[in-house]
């Protein structure tokens, strides 16, 4: 059970590295992947303000990032219902919502936009209700530890 | 805390020590910390059958409610 546990948590690790690499990429060729994309499907006018727009959402991508991987090393060292995993989760759920919220001002000029807006707002959701989760799940492990 | 829990004096009475009780009652020596300062949040009832078998006495001799 523990070995299926630690492999888990290695795809994690492992997914968590592609999207940094994936992140490291787009915010050193953003210029070039926004260009080619506008090129791609003909809109053109509106490359400099998707560049803004994707430079506006990295932040959040690397808050994101960084929190995944803080998460993931508590999970390996066995801190799991803790209050700095449900204050990171929190702040999570925040960045997904801003993105959510950004890419819905975004579909103002650019309509697909709308697919970004609407996961990035769910996850945030789902993010939000997994942290209440783990807070009530705090507040019984509490319990059981002062259970004699 | 409205429970206050008189270990102490069943201890002294009995002539005990925490570590010998603990040991007794097959607790570690941290939980009957817990127990004894008023931190613990709940107490199962084997624990305190266990308790009461060592110490000699009653539920009542160990938990005490005081107003607040």
């Amino acid at each position: 059970m523990k070995k299926k546990q630690n492999a888990a948590l290695k795809v994690s690790i492992g997914f968590t590295a592609v999207f940094a690499l994936a992140l490291t990429a787009l915010t050193f060729t953003g210029p070039w992947t926004v260009k080619w994309l506008c090129e791609f499907t003909n809109n053109q006018p509106i490359e400099k303000f998707l560049l803004g727009i994707t430079y506006l959402a990295v932040p959040a991508g690397w808050g994101a990032i960084i929190i995944l991987f803080r998460l993931l090393i508590n999970i390996d060292k066995g801190i799991v219902f803790d209050k700095q995993n449900t204050k990171m989760l929190n702040i999570l759920s925040w960045l997904c919502l801003y993105v959510g919220f950004l890419s819905g001002f975004a579909t103002r000029w650019y309509i697909p936009f709308i697919i970004v807006s609407v996961t990035a707002l769910f996850i945030g959701l789902i993010v939000r209700v997994v942290r209440n989760i783990i807070g009530e799940a705090i507040i019984i492990k509490d319990e059981n530890d002062l259970t004699v | 805390m409205a429970i206050r829990i008189n270990l102490d004096m069943m201890l002294a009475r009995e002539k005990m020590s925490s570590g010998e009780l603990a040991e007794k009652v097959g607790i570690t020596q941290a939980n009957l910390s817990i127990l004894k300062t008023g931190k613990a949040k709940a107490v199962r009832f084997s624990t305190l059958e266990a308790i009461c078998r060592e110490l000699h006495c009653q539920p009542g001799d160990i938990l005490e409610y005081e107003e607040d």
